[in-house]
Formats: structure tokens, sequence, C-alpha cells
């Protein structure tokens, strides 16, 4: 698995990376709740294909600047001008979790903003009959075993990298999570049913069928709220992390849809 | 009108700032002329890293050492000897320390609750303490009661005694103001008057002094000329 190459780009004034691989066509990506702390297989695969770009948001791995944002018109104006600074204005774009909240959002609020969206299990909606797991009530020890199926792979996903500091790797982590906190606390309902019918972009819905912080049931959810052409798919012995847990079947699933 | 009542206190009453090591609250302490407070649980050994931390950066803000703008929260348990202090004070110690800090890790470090500074300072004394331990983890509490008293946690002994590691624990962390639990874990009132009468007579005359020679408390409340109180008037039959 070759690195990807690196660049920044400014939002709000601070630095935010940006990762790409690949030749083609442009294919954003908007990581989930810790961001992009490693290139994981999944974009791999997706850039055989595509010129996969992975712009990170403030906060995420690779970026600061989360003091800026305080609310979802924040977080929106954030998500376009790193999209529009990435080279992404008007791409196929891809979000996993909170990343895929932020997408929806872009889609609905500026719907020239994005071409073909793919949303894994996105935050966003919240049915109290099948209530959203609350992620910042949680002990730590039993996050990575809610979050994925292959617990020890996320555990190696996240860990700092051979060389580097871990008090700064643990702080960076921590800042991924207030970041996901400022935007997503408690539950993750902004709103997003009342604009979800402006999404008129073509959209994948794809969720892991052992998803135990957001029931798979939300992609119905999701597809019936949706004002587009929807598909959803529902990816097998895939937990939250769908992108982690079956990275190949995920790819296949996002490059049928695409092509 | 403005019925919002205003302190007679120009520009305010002391205020006084509880504390867990945040170092932007010193920093705020020491902008707005507040006393710091470090409310710790663990007792004077466990507080020196924190409150050196403290004058640090009194010192690098331009501050004087005046022990009077800090305060330091310790448990304290005092009998006619030592033997009898041991004796009395066992079982509330291990109540407190064994059954009353329970925090659910769900909650311990929510997102946001503290700054990176502080994150990273935090762990850095948690790495130093983890190294100076031999084999204890960095998180390991002592409850018993013979662990308990070796780390300072609660000071007891006779009012000698007492007033002696008083007097030590005051001068090495500079601190003027000490916030003493005398009632703690299961004591009743019986034990707690006890400890507190004890305390009122037989040590705390041994400490007031301190500092007082070259220092002036600031942040103590002052009681209003008598010319400007008003008394209340007789209620009406």
């Amino acid at each position: 698995m070759s690195e990807p190459s690196e660049r920044h780009v400014q939002v709000n004034g601070r630095r935010c990376r940006v990762w790409e691989k690949g030749e083609g066509e442009p294919l954003g990506f908007l990581g989930g709740l810790r961001g992009l702390p490693r290139w994981p297989r999944l974009l791999d695969l997706l850039a055989e294909r595509r010129r996969v770009i992975a712009p990170s948001l403030p906060g995420q791995p690779g970026a600061t600047g989360l003091e800026a944002l305080d609310d979802l018109a924040d977080w929106v104006t954030a998500s376009l001008d790193l999209l529009e600074a990435s080279g992404l204005d008007g791409a196929d774009l891809i979000g996993a979790s909170l990343g895929a909240t932020l997408a929806a959002e872009v889609a609905a609020f500026s719907r020239a903003s994005v071409r073909r969206l793919v949303l894994i299990a996105p935050f966003g909606l919240f049915d109290e009959r099948e209530p959203v797991k609350d992620l910042w009530a949680t002990r730590p020890d039993e996050l990575p075993a809610l979050l994925s199926t292959r617990p020890a792979e996320l555990a190696a996903y996240l860990a700092a990298p051979a060389g580097a500091d871990t008090l700064e790797w643990s702080i960076l982590m921590a800042r991924a999570s207030e970041a996901a906190a400022r935007l997503l606390w408690p539950l993750g309902d902004l709103g997003l049913r009342k604009r979800l019918h402006r999404i008129q972009a073509p959209t994948l819905v794809l969720w892991g069928a052992e998803d135990r912080i957001l029931p798979p049931s939300y992609a119905k959810k999701f597809a019936s709220a949706l004002g587009g052409w929807v598909e959803v798919r529902e990816i097998a012995d895939a937990g939250h992390l769908v992108e982690l847990d079956q990275p190949d079947a995920a790819a296949a699933a996002i490059l049928g849809f695409l092509t | 009108m403005n019925i919002w009542p205003r302190p007679v206190q120009k520009p305010h009453p002391p205020v006084w700032i509880p504390g867990g090591g945040s170092i932007e609250t010193w920093r705020w302490c020491a902008e707005l002329d507040y006393v710091y407070s470090y409310l710790s649980y663990f007792g004077y050994k466990n507080g020196e890293a924190t409150m050196k931390g403290f004058w640090d950066e009194m010192k690098r803000l331009g501050k004087d050492p005046n022990p009077y703008r800090a305060g330091f929260l310790q448990f304290v348990g005092v009998a006619e000897t030592r033997e009898e202090a041991l004796a009395l004070y066992r079982e509330p110690a291990e109540y407190f320390y064994g059954r009353c800090l329970h925090l659910d890790p769900r909650f311990a470090l929510a997102p946001g609750y503290s700054s990176e500074t502080s994150q990273r300072a935090r762990v850095r004394s948690a790495v130093a303490d983890a190294a100076a331990r031999s084999g204890g983890g960095a998180s390991g509490q002592a409850t018993g009661f013979e662990a308990v008293v070796d780390q300072g946690y609660v000071i007891v002994g006779s009012p000698d005694e007492v007033a002696e590691k008083l007097r030590g624990v005051a001068t090495n962390l500079n601190v003027g103001h000490l916030m003493l639990l005398l009632q703690f874990g299961n004591m009743n009132r019986q034990l707690t008057e006890y400890n507190t009468e004890l305390f009122a007579k037989r040590v705390l005359p041994q400490l007031e002094p301190l500092f007082d020679d070259a220092w002036e408390d600031h942040w103590w409340p002052r009681a209003l000329p008598a010319a400007e109180t008003v008394q209340p008037r007789e209620l009406r039959g």
C-alpha cells in the first residue's frame, strides 16, 4: 500500500491536511469520528479507479481550528470552504459517520456542491424507539467493540504511528473527539430531517449490519426522507465503521454505484 | 431604579476560586487577583507538584509570592495522642477513600473539559508520578489507612504533631489559606466536634502567626466599619 501525497489548505485561516491518491475524476472522502489517523485500505481500493481526495475537517488529525466552530452553520461553512479549497467543489463525495453527516448537510444547504453522494452510517436522525448510542456517555474501554466488528484492528488503526510522540498523539485523538462532540453531542440530531428533502444528488446509503451506534434501520429512515434517487446497501459483518470492517465490500458497493 | 443588590466592597469581596490543577485557572486567578484554592483529596505530598506549578506560573506572570494568593485542602484528624488518633480516624478515612470517590469512567474525561495545555501537563505529571512510584500505576490511589496516612492524604496525630506537620505543609507549598476537612467519611457528630474543637483550641493557635510578619492577607473578608452597618429594626408585635 503506497502512501498518499500530502498538501495543506486553509480553513478559517488554519491549516487542514489534504491526502490524495490515484488518477481520474476527483472523489472526495470526509472521515468519521477520529478523522483519518492513517490512510485506510478502502481509500487505496477506491484510488485504483479514481483520484481520491481526503481533506481533514477542523480538529481531525492533520487539521486544527476546531475552536472556531460553534454551531452547525460554522461547520457547514468550514466544510464548504474545505471542499472548495481541496478541489472537490461539485465532485462525488463520500462521508463516513460524522463526515457523512456533514456531507449530507453540505448537499442540503448547497445542492451544486455535490454531484453524487455516498453516506456511510451518518448521524443526524434520532428515533426514540431505537435510540442512537450516546458515544460520550460510554466507557472508553467499551468503545472499540461498539464501533467495530474488528476491535483489535481498530485499536491498531487508532494507535500512534511508529516514531510518533505518544503524548502528542493522545492529544490529537482527544482533539478529534472534542471536534466530534462539538458537532454531534449528545446524540447527533441536528435537525437534518427537515433538510433531507433538499438533497437531490443521487445517494448511496451504506450501513453496517452490525452497527451498534446507529441501528441499521436508520438507513431506511434516511432513504425515505432524501429528495433524490437513493440506493441502500447493508454490508454484512460490519459495524459502525464499515470502511474499516469491510473495506473490500464497501469499495465494491461504492464503485458500483459511481460507475 | 435598579433593584439588583451590589457589593459594598469596592470593587467586590475577595474571590476564591476552586481548582483542580488547570493552568488556565492559575492565569485567570493571577489576572483578576483571585485566590487559587487547590481542592485535592490526596494531601500535601501529591499537591506539591501542582502548587509548584502554580507558583512557577505566578513568578512567570510577575506576581509576588504572597502565600495568601493560594489555598489548599487537607484532611486532618486530631486526638490527644497519636495512638488515639490512629484508632479514631481509621474507619472514617477508609470509608472516604474506599467508597466516596467513585467516578464513573464514562464521565471522567468528557471531551472539552480541559484544554490541550492542561491535558499535556496532566499526562506529563502522571507519567512522572508513575515513573517515581515503584510498581504502582499512575491511577493507583491508596484506600488502606496506613497508605492513606503514609501518603499524606490525611494528617493524623496529637495537636502538636498536627501543628508541626501543617506548618511544614503551609511553608513548603507556600499556602496562606488551609481549607481543612475535619469531617470526612462516616465520621459522626461527636467525633467531628471532638476533632474540630481540639483543632481550634490546640492546633490553630500554633499556626496563626505563620506568614503574618512578611505578608498581608488581601483576600480575607473584612467587616464593615460599625458606622456603615445597619441594625435590623425591631419586629412590631
